[in-house]
Order: C-alpha cells, then structure tokens, then sequence
C-alpha cells in the first residue's frame, strides 16, 4: 500500500517513525491473524468461507481508517460507508460504463471515495461532536436517494456489473490476484493505523483532537489536521471501496446503505477504540461470527448480532482489546515505572549560556487598552501591559477578575473587542493562536491538557517538530527512553503541569504563558518548578507570564508582579515596589504575611 | 457498585439464556460441510430470500409459496425419484449480503437449484454467481432482466416495464387519453418510468403530470395538489406497497380529487391498503393482475386456483397467512414446479440444459403442470415467466371468491 | 395560496411527529448525555399494539383503555433500557457506550418483535375523524400531534419548574456531578426521564400509527429523523426541537411540492447541514463559554 507516505509534510526528513514495540508486536499479531484465516480457507478451498473472510477483510481496512478517526483525531463519523460506496461506485461505472482501463478505473475510484470523504469532512472545521456525526449520517442517508436522482449516470435502476477480469485469475494455487490484494491491502492498512499511532502526526491529530485550544497554542492548525484525518480514513474506505467492485461484481444504490456505517462504527467502538488489533476483533465478532458461523439462525442471526453488541458494550465499556489488555495488565503485575517524574535530570541537563541582555530587545510584549466582554459581562475593561524580555512576570489578582481572559487575549484564543497585542515588535491582535505560538508564544492550561492514553514522552513531543538544536533538546533526550514507559494517566495531577511545561519548553518558545502553574504542586515541587523556570529564563533567554493565585511563591520568585482587578491592570511593579503599596493591600489579606 | 453487579448479572442470565434458546431453536441445517454435488440423495435447492429487514414480510410469501411446492414434489415421488431439499439464506434485502448468502448456497451447500432473491437489485447481484456455476433459478425480480445478463434464470414478477405499457394501454382503451404518473422512486419504479415513456412515445401522447415518491410515504398531498392541478382524467399509480396506495387513496379523497386510478401489481395488496384507507379505498381504482386469481364470476375460478387458496390457509400458521397476497405466494410455487419440470425432462440440473428446455417447452408444458397461474410465456428472448399480454385489470377491493379479484372487463 | 396552506398544515403535522421525537430524545439527553437510539423502536412498538388491540376509532372507549396500557408498559420498558444503558457508563472508562448499547437495544428490540409477530407489513387506519382545511380535509392524526405536542410542551415545562422531581431533573441537565454530590439519586431520575420519553414517544407512535410505516427495520430511520431535529434545533432545547421538527416537516413537504418527490431527502438533508455550517450549535443552541 501507498497509503504509508502520509507522514507530516513537515518532517525534516522523509523517515517513517520506528512503530512503537507493543504497537508493533500487536501489528503483527493481527496481519498474521489475517494472513493465516485467508490462508487457511484458500488452501481448503472453500469458495464461501473465502469470499466471506475477503469481505471481512474490506471492513476491516474500512474500520481502521474510521478506527484513526475515531479514537485518534477524535472525530464522529457515521459516513465510512457512504464513502465505500462512492469509490466503489465510481469504479464500477468507469470499468464498466465509461470502458476506460481497470487501473484507471481504480484511480478514479480512489479520488471519488477521498473527494466524498473530503466533503463530508469540511463540515468538520465548523462542526463537532454529534452535530458533526449528524451531519456524516445525513451524507450516508442521502447518498442511495442521490444516486437515483442521478439514475442515468449511475444506472440507479439496473445497478452495475462489472464482468471479472484478471485479477479474478490465480497467482498461484488457487490464490488470486485478488485475494492477495485484499490480504496485503488490509495488512497494510493494520500497519497503516500502528504507524500513525506511533507518528507524531498522530500525535498532533489526539491533541487536536482532544483540546483543539492546545493544539493551537502549540502552533498547530486542529483545522488541518481534522481534514487530513479524514482524508487518512477516506483513503482507506476507499481503498475498501475499490476492492468491493472486485469482490461481488455489482453495485446498486441499496448496495452502500447507512447500515454500513454503523456496522463500521460498531466494528471500531466494540473492537476496541485506538487499539491495532481491536477492529480486527470487531470484524470478527460482529460480522464473520452472525453472518459466517451463525448464518444458519436465519431469524435470530439479528437477536445474537445486538446482543454481542450490547453484552459486550455492558461488560467492557471500552471495547474487546481495551478489556483484555486491562485482563493482562491485571495479571501481570507492573513492573513498570511508578508515575512520578523528576525535573532534575531535565534541569541538570540545560545548557547555562547566559544570554547578554544587549541581544534582546528590552520588551517582549505589550498589551494596549484590551477590552472584551462575554454577553453582559465586562471580563476586560482596558487592560494595558508590558512585560519585559527574559523577566519572571506574574499577575495576580482575585478570582473573577479577568487573569484568564488576559491571558487568552495574549495567546489568541479569543479576539478582543478593541486593543492591541503587541508581541516581538510585531502586532499580532489580528493574528490567530496557531500563528502567535508559531512565533514563539507558548502557554498553558489551568486544567493540563495531558492525554492520559499517551506515555509522558508522547504528551511532550506532539507538538510541531522541535527544533533539533533547542536548548532543552539534549536533556529530553536523556529522559525520553525512560519517560516513554511511564504512562501518563498514572501522573499526580501537579507532575501533569511540569509534563504541559516541558511540553510547550519543547517548541522553544519566547515567552511561555502559565495559567496558575503551581496548583497541585507539593512544597518542593514548586521549588523545583522555579529553579526550571529561572534556568529557562538564563538559558533560552525566554519571558516567563504567569497567572498564579500562591503568593508566596509570586513574591518571591517573580522579577515583576502585575495586579489585575476588575478587567484591568491597577497595580505593577517590582516585589518590593508593590509590598507596601496601599491600593492594592485590601486585595490580599494574605499578603501582610509574606515574609522577606 | 453491588447494584452495579446485580444488574450485570440479571443481564447475563437472561443473554446467556437468550443465546442459548437461539442456538438450540435453530440447529438446523448448520455446518454444512463440503460435499460434492452428487447424482443421488436429495435434489438441493437453494432459497435466497430476506428472512429479516424491510422487504423480510415479502419474502416469508415467497418462503411459503416454495415451501408448499416442495412438498408438493416429494409427495409425488421427487425429482426423478430424488426428494427436494430447501436450504434457506437470509439476504436482508441487501445486495451485499445475497452475494455472500448465494456463494454460501452454491459453494457450501452444493445446492442444484435455486428460488429467490425476491428483488432486482439482489438478483442482479448474485447472478454472475449462478451463471458461473451453471444453476439453473427462478428470481423474483420484477425488472432488467434479459437473457443475455441471466441466461440461465427467469424472472417470476410481472416486468415493471410491461406492467407500465399495459397502465397506459388499458387507460387508452377506456378513451381516457390525459393521464397523470405518480411512482416510487426505487428500482421498479423507476424502470416503469421506463415503460410509461416508451408507451407514451408509440401512441404519440403526452403525460398530463409526472411525479414521484420515496417509499413509504407517509402523505402524498405535495405530489397530488401538483397533479391534480393539471387536466388529467385519470391516475397511473406505480406502487409496491399496500400502505402506499391506501395512504393515495385517502389523501386524494381527502383533497377531493376523484379521478380514476389505475394501479400497477403492487397495489393489489388489498389488505394493507384497506387498513389505512378504508372501505372506499378501491371504488374508482383499478389495479393490474395476473389472470390466474382474476375472475367475473365464483364460478369462472379454476379449481386448480380455488385448491390452491385453500391449501395455503389450512397448511400455515394464522400470523403467516394474515394478509399474505396469495397470488405472489403462488407464482414462487409454480416457479419450483417449473424448474423441477425441467430437471425431470432433462434429468440435468445444469443451468444451461434447463434453461434451454424452460425456453422451448416450459410455456407450453406449463399447461399440463400442476401450476397455479396461467400465461406463461417464456422464451428464448423472454426471460420472464408472464407475458404482458396476458395481463387483466381487476378491482382489487372486490373479491369474486377469497383472495381472487373482481375482473373489470366482464 | 390553497396548496401552501395545505402543504404547510400537513407539513406542520408530519413535522409534529419528528418533534415529539425529538423532545423525547432531548430530556434523556438533559437527564444523561444520552441520545436514546432505541426510541423509535417504542414508536414501532406502540404502533405494532395499536394494530393488535385498538379499535379503529377513538370513539370506543377501549381506544383510550389500550392508550394508557402502552403507555404504562412501554414507559416502563424505557425506564428498564435505560438502566441497563447507564449501568456501564458509571464506570469511567469510556463515555460512549451509550452510542453502541442503545442501537444494540434497538436491533433487539427489533429481532424480539421479528420473533414473535413474524416478519408482516402491519397498517393501520387513522382513528381520529378528518378536519376541515381550506375545501379539503386533513387527517385528524395531525391535529392530534399537533395538539400534544402542545400539550407535551407545557407540561414539561410546568413539572420542570413546579414539581420537585422535575426541579432534581432540570439540576441534572445542568451538571450531573454537582446534582450528584448534591445527593440527588441520579440514576432513579434518569431512570425516569427514559419512562416519561418513553411514555411520550408511545402517544407519538399511537396516535399517528397511520401515519408511520410499522416495521421494526425502519425504526432508526425515524430515530434519526428525530435526532437530527433535535440537532438542528440545539441538543437538548425542546423549544428549538419543537421549531426545527415542524419546519422539517414543512420543507419535506415543500420540497417533494416545488422540486419532485425524489429529492425529497437529500435536498432537506442539505439544507440542514447548511443550517448547520451557519449555526454550528443549532438553531436554538447555546454558545457554551469555553472553559479554557
């Protein structure tokens, strides 16, 4: 399959990532499932059981794209089969109405099957959730009435056959051209789905997928990656499509029906949702075991389908593969690393290059005259800021006072009302969030966006591709063998802010924007976080913005302390300027007992 | 978390017991394994119909008609001494799944003959399957098939192109010239647009209105305030369901258009449409029928017909037969006792032999079998067992005896 | 102008039907984050009992009789699905269970009702007289939708705001965790949203038994049809379920009138995506402020 090249077009070199071992061992687990079930029932020579497996076998190369858009871009489709039919669709009319060669016929197939799926894919930038699954289900329902509509193009009424040809002839044995297509075609398709898993690419897709607003401020485009997620999935359906047209012969509009969708979607979810062998354990039991072994039932074949669906959902909620890895892990107890990381390796491991203060310009950004309100509720009312490169800034202020929705406007995830947002001497008040982290603003979440599926290597390096030479580069090298064990669900909630940290530290940024970075952290957590931060500051020569409610750790860690109150900046100075400053007293009973 | 476990553990209970009924309910006929096709032991064939999904009530009819001339055969002694064995597949109605159920009958089960799929789209489907494995079939499409694209089977429906043609003619002979068209918009439907258009062509007419529907409808007033405002004196009414025309009937009474219909096959099923439309639902409507289970008079039934209606209700359970059209039940029975009189005349069950002898003598020799309906006129250009020619207009609110309509040319 | 007010009227009654769906569909969804796909099943359902037991007028005080017995035995069996939906969504592994339990349910639902009723096409006439409307007449199904629906409305409307389950209920649509932690015994609440949907999805499909075609295998399609209203409307607004169903209803009509019966779906589909690409949280859909 061609289908392997999708790696991100911004990698420096055009390497496929090595496939991560358990992702790699469960691969081949299931390409030699697959090989050897078409083996066998080729070698007994049992006509039906053979087009029965092939047939699975185009599901299961179906499932896997929708498994990739499913679990990993985290987008709802109920279309897969509409776009299966499409590409059968198209080939099947070009082979046999339009005479033009098979392999024309199979190009032109494969571009309908990824037009129908990019089609039905734009919705995505605007839409999400159910509404976008709606909208996928609509195209699957609507697709047989269009083909009727246009009946003298497609042959609504005839429906088409397509007469064999060589690929019906055998290789060898009584193994067919086509078979070993469909064989190779799904193997391809399970290591397509590994290989993703383990890309970054398909790192960049979870992300985006999981919190779109992290994905952005990593500088990436969710918009984008949603659309090549679903190219990735079309490609394989249509793929799919393609080979049905050599599989049964003839297509007609009852042929793609939104059943098809939703036996695809059951395939994912029942299987196992972001597991390798899952959609194979899918198409096993919900097709091969009632349409194979139990087809004999006839009017309870229906009954066993739902209740294998239901009994299993009731059971294991996440799915057949989801509930026996957790069976294995129950068994074996883990010897793996406990899920606690240190910065100290990554601290230890930073370059010292003070970076000489004539180098930098003296303000990195400028916030003027900010103002944005949500309905009735004023959040900003003219808020004006400097901050000074390579400073320790934070702002303070009480709860409501609009901390959160400056440090949005600042990273772009929402357009202020009026004001400008000057950042590195250009205005960006204009300019999006992908674009802003692009050039170099980083933040981070109140709530880390920490994906707990992924291993803390995994969550640190799912942004743009790093830089190969950034200061923290080395010393994540280090850790990463390491770090790529630890799961990250198994994190304490503070350890989730270092890995956000470390995450953003990873694009090399200029100014790094913390939203209350210290919550959750244990007493020498936090010590540690400040010595890390001081080092990225003398290091990289970076501008640190925190939004921190421990003052403790304000007045003692930060170069310069911004008040907000009430939408706006009342208050702005050293430490020691603001300790006795009286305006600001009433604010924070606690501060009287800062010491120092 | 313990009711948690409570629930889950009634849940497998009753799902452990469910599985369990539904595998032992039906040990039949599993795990068929290969055999060769041999010249002794029971003559196979093959029943591909819907046994679930949206068309599944038409195919118990079908299932009913085939199963009835099985027994038929065995009890006159089988095929040249060999009994007949049905083997069922369910198709859904879908084309996919008749492709993966008739490779299942031809390959696994070695069946030498088959009845079904009860659709175009199905039968098209699996077609190359019999073709290739040189089966001899009766296929229940009512639609595209020649004997070009299925040499070895016949279509056992009324071709929805001809139905189309007789609406028209029949229309004309009544000296109603300005005919409004209204038709589902799946297959058969579409093919009738066919029929009308070359049936309007050669008598030099126009239609006064064409619309269509998707299937079911659940209210047909858009299109009928579009026909009714044109000039039409009459009604063709393409349908396939009973609900459908009883949901026609009481819209176009509801909007007080009473302009004649005439009806294709599929609006003689009188029970259905009766339901929605009530009583009334037939005066003014006229539907087009197989002679067979047409008649002026009780006593104009043949008895083979009369004989047959009433071995249908007394060999099935009540929940089968209720609103089954006896007729369709009828034309799956006689296709059997067709092919099986080919492969008794031949002594072959290759497709090729059969048909060859199905197009030469089985319209002919029909007359002297234990067939239900008359008219048959296959051949060698003809593979679908009814001829256009031979079809009548009939009141299908009307019934001469059970289940047999009122002709309206008597 | 008399066709216009014909097709809008019907279009308004078939719209009706997709609404009360809909609605049925949206308070399980306040109630659970759940969207019931099992619910045209009780459609069916209700009007498989209708062809069964109920007289063919409303006149007979049987009708009544069997009215209030589907409606006990299938809010009932609403409340059980739900039980058994909501089971393995209190674990927290997965959250969409759901999608996948309440389809399996449907197709069981269906494969039950294949078993024991046989695979008919079952119709069934329309009990309530016709009404007058501009020279023609109407069936009297549409009146009846239309003034439940109404009716459906308000009094959902009153018992969320005047009774103390309804209160507890209206808490849940807001944050089930806080409800719960509020100790609100959520699952007997939801359990009860199933039963009061499942009650009114059963009046939806016995009143207009007439109207829908009675078959096991076309209950998604009316699911889905109602889902979608609910979507175009806004998840979870029944106001805007209520707009977006009868509008639905109209422009099927509409459509099948100006551009011909077979571009019936897909044009109404496509309209409501485009509807859908200019207000992305439906019609009547709240912008929920992100929390960032």
């Amino acid at each position: 399959m061609t289908t392997i090249t999708t790696e991100p077009k911004s990698a420096p070199r055009k390497r496929l990532p090595r496939l991560r071992r358990a992702l790699s061992r469960e691969a081949l687990f299931s390409s030699l499932i697959v090989l050897l079930g078409v083996a066998a029932v080729t070698l007994s020579g049992d006509l039906y059981w053979r087009q029965l497996l092939l047939i699975a076998c185009l599901y299961l190369i179906a499932a896997n794209g929708l498994n990739l858009l499913r679990a990993q871009a985290e987008q709802m489709s109920f279309g897969q089969g509409a776009v299966m039919g499409v590409a059968a669709y198209v080939t099947a009319l070009a082979t046999s109405v339009w005479n033009l060669p098979g392999a024309v016929a199979v190009l032109l197939g494969l571009l309908g099957g990824m037009l129908a799926g990019l089609l039905m894919a734009l919705p995505a930038l605007r839409v999400q959730g159910y509404y976008l699954g709606f909208v996928t289900m609509a195209a699957a329902l609507a697709l047989p009435h269009i083909y009727f509509l246009l009946k003298d193009q497609t042959k609504a009424v005839t429906g088409v056959n397509v007469p064999p040809s060589w690929i019906h002839d055998a290789v060898f044995g009584n193994v067919t051209w086509l078979t070993l297509g469909v064989v190779l075609c799904a193997i391809g398709s399970i290591y397509l789905v590994a290989l993703v898993r383990s890309s970054r690419f398909g790192r960049r897709l979870k992300i985006a997928g999981v919190s779109p607003e992290a994905a952005a401020t990593l500088g990436l485009r969710p918009g984008t990656l949603r659309l090549e997620a679903f190219a990735v999935s079309s490609l394989c359906a249509s793929v799919a499509g393609v080979l049905y047209i050599g599989l049964i012969q003839y297509i007609a509009p009852g042929s793609f029906t939104l059943t098809l969708s939703i036996l695809l979607f059951f395939i994912v979810i029942i299987g196992g949702p972001g597991t390798i062998a899952g959609p194979l354990a899918g198409v096993v039991l919900l097709y091969l075991v009632p349409d194979g072994l139990l087809s004999s039932l006839l009017d309870y074949r229906l009954l066993v389908y739902g209740l294998i669906a239901f009994i299993v959902m009731f059971f294991i909620p996440d799915g057949i593969v989801g509930g026996v890895r957790r069976l294995i892990r129950r068994m074996r107890p883990h010897v793996a690393n406990s899920g606690v990381i240190s910065l100290e390796p990554v601290i230890e491991g930073m370059p010292r290059v003070e970076v000489s203060a004539s180098e930098r310009p003296d303000r990195l950004l400028r916030v003027e005259g900010v103002t944005k309100s949500f309905g009735k509720v004023q959040a900003l009312s003219g808020a004006t800021l400097e901050i000074g490169t390579g400073t320790l800034h934070a702002i303070v202020g009480p709860n409501g006072s609009g901390k959160t929705t400056l440090l949005n406007a600042i990273s772009g995830l929402i357009r202020p009302d009026s004001g400008t947002i000057e950042f590195a001497g250009r205005d960006v008040t204009r300019e999006s969030a992908t674009n802003r982290a692009r050039a170099g603003l980083a933040r981070t979440f109140q709530t880390p966006r920490v994906i707990p599926e992924f291993s803390v290597w995994e969550n640190i390096d799912c942004g743009r591709t790093p830089e190969a030479h950034a200061p923290i580069a080395d010393s994540l090298r280090e850790v990463r063998a390491q770090w790529d064990t630890i799961s990250a669900s198994t994190l304490p909630h503070g350890q989730r802010r270092f890995l956000e940290v470390l995450r953003v530290l990873n694009q090399s940024p200029k100014l790094l924007a913390l939203d209350e970075p210290a919550a959750g952290l244990s007493r020498s957590e936090r010590q540690e976080f400040v010595r890390l931060l001081r080092i990225v500051i003398e290091s990289t020569g970076a501008t640190v913005l925190m939004v921190e409610h421990d003052l403790d750790l304000v007045w003692s860690a930060a170069d310069v302390i911004s008040v907000v109150d009430g939408g706006r900046v009342i208050a702005h100075g050293t430490p020691s300027e603001l300790r006795h400053s009286p305006e600001i007293a009433h604010l924070f009973t606690g501060v009287t007992h800062v010491e120092g | 978390m313990s009711r948690l476990w409570n629930i889950r553990r009634v849940v497998t209970v009753i799902a452990v017991t469910g599985l369990l009924g539904a595998t032992v309910g039906c040990s039949t006929g599993g795990g068929a394994a290969t055999e060769e096709p041999s010249e002794s032991g029971p003559i196979k064939i093959g029943v591909p119909i819907p046994v679930t999904g949206p068309v599944a009530a038409t195919g118990d009819w079908a299932r009913m008609g085939i199963e009835m001339a099985a027994e038929e055969i065995n009890a006159n002694g089988g095929i040249n001494g060999r009994e007949v064995e049905l083997v069922v597949a369910d198709t859904e109605g879908d084309p996919t799944k008749a492709n993966t159920a008739m490779t299942r009958l031809v390959q696994q089960d070695q069946v030498d003959l088959v009845v079904g799929p009860i659709t175009s789209d199905e039968s098209l489907a699996t077609m190359p399957i019999l073709t290739q494995a040189n089966i001899p079939s009766m296929n229940g499409s009512g639609s595209e098939i020649t004997a070009e694209n299925s040499p070895y089977s016949f279509a056992m429906l009324i071709n929805a192109v001809d139905q189309a043609k007789a609406m028209v003619r029949f229309s004309t002979d009544r000296g109603t010239d300005d005919m409004a068209l209204l038709n589902y918009t799946a297959t058969q439907g579409k093919a009738a647009v066919r029929g009308w258009d070359e049936a309007f062509a050669d008598a030099k007419l126009t239609p006064a209105g064409h619309e269509e529907f998707d299937a079911p409808a659940s209210d047909l007033t858009p299109q009928l305030l579009k026909l009714k405002a044109t000039d039409a004196d009459t009604l063709l009414f393409f349908a396939q369901t009973g609900k459908d025309t009883g949901t026609l009937s009481v819209n176009m009474d509801q909007l007080g258009w009473d302009v004649p219909v005439i009806g294709s096959y599929g609006t003689t099923f009188a029970a259905q449409a009766i339901a929605i439309g009530g009583p009334e639902t037939y005066q003014d409507f006229d539907s087009v029928f197989w002679p067979a289970f047409a008649a002026c008079t009780v006593n104009d039934i043949r008895p083979e017909v009369a004989d047959f209606i009433e071995r249908f209700y007394s060999g099935f359970d009540a929940s089968r037969t209720e609103n089954a059209a006896v007729d369709y039940v009828a034309i799956y029975h006689d296709a059997l006792i067709i092919l099986a009189a080919g492969v008794e005349a031949t002594g072959s069950t290759d497709g090729d032999v059969v048909a060859k002898w199905i197009e030469e003598n089985g319209a002919s020799e029909a007359e002297s079998l234990p067939v239900v309906h008359q008219g048959f006129a296959m051949s060698a250009s003809n593979h679908f067992l009814m001829d256009s020619d031979s079809l009548v207009l009939v009141n299908a609110g009307t019934e001469v005896g059970e289940k047999v309509f009122q002709r309206v040319d008597c | 102008m008399q066709e216009l007010v014909i097709l809008l009227v019907r279009g308004i009654g078939t719209g009706a039907l997709f609404a009360l769906v809909a609605v049925s569909l949206n308070l399980i969804y306040n109630a659970s984050g759940v969207f019931n796909f099992a619910q045209g099943q009780f459609l069916i359902l209700a009007g498989v009992a209708a062809f069964f037991w109920s007289p063919s007028t409303i006149a007979d005080p049987m009708w009544w009789v069997v009215l209030i017995l589907v409606v006990v035995v299938i809010a009932a069996l609403a409340a059980l699905q739900g039980a058994l939906t909501l089971a393995p969504m209190r674990s927290s592994l997965d959250q969409h269970s759901w999608i996948i339990t309440t389809i399996a349910a449907s197709i069981i639902l269906g494969a039950i009702m294949l078993l024991t009723i046989g695979p008919r096409s079952i119709t069934v006439g329309d009990p309530f007289p016709t009404f007058p409307l501009v020279g023609t007449k109407a069936p009297g199904a549409y009146l009846a939708l239309i003034v439940f629906l109404v009716l459906v409305l308000f009094l959902l409307r009153w018992y969320q705001r005047r009774m103390l389950s309804g209160l507890a209920l209206n808490a849940l649509s807001q944050d089930v965790d806080a409800a719960r932690t509020a100790g609100v015994h959520t699952l007997r609440l939801q359990m009860l949203a199933f039963a009061i949907a499942g009650a009114i999805t059963a009046v939806a499909g016995y009143f207009g038994a007439s109207l829908i075609s009675i078959s096991e295998s076309q209950a998604l399609h009316y699911v889905i049809f109602g889902f979608t209203v609910a979507v175009v409307g806004g998840l979870g607004n029944n106001v805007g379920a209520v707009f977006a169903g009868l509008a639905f209803g109209v422009v099927l009509m509409s459509v099948s009138y100006f551009f011909g019966g077979d571009a019936e779906l897909p044009a109404t589909l496509l309209l409501i995506v485009a509807v859908l690409m200019l207000k992305p949280q439906g019609i009547f859909g709240r912008l929920h402020a992100r929390r960032v």
